[in-house]
């Protein structure tokens, strides 16, 4: 990692951790209202069997991404907390340089840089591994939650189609679609600006 | 960043400090380390920002394998916020500090260094032959806060107590205590809270037997100005912020 991109990883990881964070609440609005559009599809019994499978849809997508919303946020943290190892060992290394300026003559310094370093290599390397292993998960749960999402758009225009077909509550049943629809799309939103934070990294 | 040796016959005593390199809004401190034998105590290393001028000064007279001990008097960043920088380079050495900090100092970084706490009553550090106190002095400043005496130096490490705020060129002794009194005085006034804390200092120090007294910021205080100083600030009024 680059000297300066610890400091922006740690950022923008801890922007995402916010965002996530946001799409947990959002995502349990989803939720109550994929129960009550369920609820509204028992109540009309048979004639609404169409909206049921769409309901079930929204239940789903709120209930993962309640789940992923969680397993972004820890994801973020480990990344966070990694970025930060390595910037506070970048940190160091600069100190143990400005050290041996201050004090060129000194072999015993220049011997326990050295030391420093190779001892650092060991540990930067670890952080590394880590850190690959951990980004490339925050990615496919993001890039998971983002394929679903785009489902949701198509879906919710079904819900309404269906809604019209059952001939009951049809305002109602519009009202919750558009409800729907909203939340998702506010899902949406803050899972690509969560992935434009980490692609603007450009982090490979 | 200037270094000295201010004492030198069965161990050795350093002043790191006056550093005109510096940061310019960072305050100025006096690092200490004794040295007996083949071990050393660095006392109040200092801030992160100094991290680099003290390494590379105490390079100069020990090996860093010597460098066995820390101690921080409290908890303040200019006292020990270069914590996390050392437990990288000492991983088999001990920092004593006050007991009460503990869970603070350690917001600093401290992996590897392990945490000797002492008690409020006190203790004591036995480095080679050479036994060192640690004095209590909670509430000047800090709630949990430690002097260090060395009995056979005869030097009391005094932490903020004595100290001065003055520009990195100021000599490193006091000449002439009366001019030397508004330098100290705002200083003791506001970061000293409690009258009654002061006195019981004042009384148990005046028991020991004291040749410098050498304080964490400001000039050192040598013979008769060491008796000088417990005189001015027994009379002094402190926790000024309080109206």
């Amino acid at each position: 990692m680059r000297r300066n991109e610890s400091a922006e990883v740690t950022v923008a990881s801890a922007r995402v951790a916010g965002e996530v964070y946001q799409v947990g609440i959002i995502a349990r609005k989803l939720s109550l209202a994929a129960k009550n559009a369920m609820a509204m599809v028992m109540r009309a019994g048979s004639t609404a069997s169409g909206l049921r499978v769409v309901s079930d849809f929204f239940s789903e997508l709120a209930n993962t991404s309640i789940t992923s919303a969680h397993q972004i946020h820890h994801s973020a943290v480990l990344i966070s907390h990694n970025s930060v190892a390595q910037w506070r060992m970048n940190s160091f290394d600069d100190a143990m340089d400005a050290a041996c300026r201050l004090n060129h003559q000194s072999k015993g310094l220049s011997t326990l840089r050295e030391t420093m370093l190779a001892r650092g290599e060991k540990r930067r390397n670890e952080l590394q591994t880590s850190f690959r292993k951990e980004w490339t998960q925050l990615i496919n749960f993001l890039e998971e939650i983002d394929q679903q999402i785009k489902a949701s758009s198509v879906i919710a225009v079904n819900f309404r189609l269906e809604a019209l077909e059952t001939g009951q509550q049809t305002q109602l049943l519009n009202h919750m679609a558009k409800d729907i629809d909203l939340l998702s799309g506010q899902i949406k939103a803050h899972v690509q600006r969560s992935l434009k934070l980490l692609r603007d990294l450009r982090i490979v | 960043m200037k270094s000295q040796k201010i004492y030198d016959e069965h161990h050795q005593w350093y002043l790191f400090g006056r550093d005109s390199d510096k940061p310019e809004l960072i305050i100025d401190t006096n690092q200490y380390m004794i040295v007996n034998g083949d071990q050393a105590l660095l006392l109040d290393p200092g801030g992160v920002e100094l991290f680099s001028p003290m390494l590379a000064a105490i390079m100069k007279y020990i090996d860093i394998d010597q460098l066995t001990h820390l101690f921080a008097s409290h908890q303040d960043p200019d006292i020990i916020s270069s914590l996390g920088m050392w437990d990288q380079i000492l991983p088999k050495a001990s920092l004593h500090s006050p007991w009460l900090w503990e869970g603070f100092i350690r917001h600093f970084g401290m992996e590897n260094i392990k945490y000797q706490p002492i008690k409020d009553e006190g203790g004591q550090l036995t480095l080679g032959n050479l036994t060192l106190e640690f004095i209590p002095a909670h509430y000047l400043h800090s709630s949990g806060n430690f002097n260090v005496y060395d009995p056979k130096a005869k030097i009391l490490f005094s932490g903020d107590i004595g100290a001065a705020l003055e520009s990195v060129d100021a000599p490193l002794y006091v000449e002439n205590f009366a001019e030397h009194i508004p330098k100290m005085k705002g200083f003791h006034q506001r970061w000293m809270p409690s009258n009654r804390a002061k006195q019981h200092w004042i009384e148990r120090v005046r028991k020991l037997d004291i040749d410098l007294m050498v304080p964490q910021h400001g000039r050192i205080f040598k013979g008769q100005h060491v008796q000088d100083f417990l005189d001015w600030f027994e009379k002094l009024d402190v926790g000024s912020a309080v109206v």
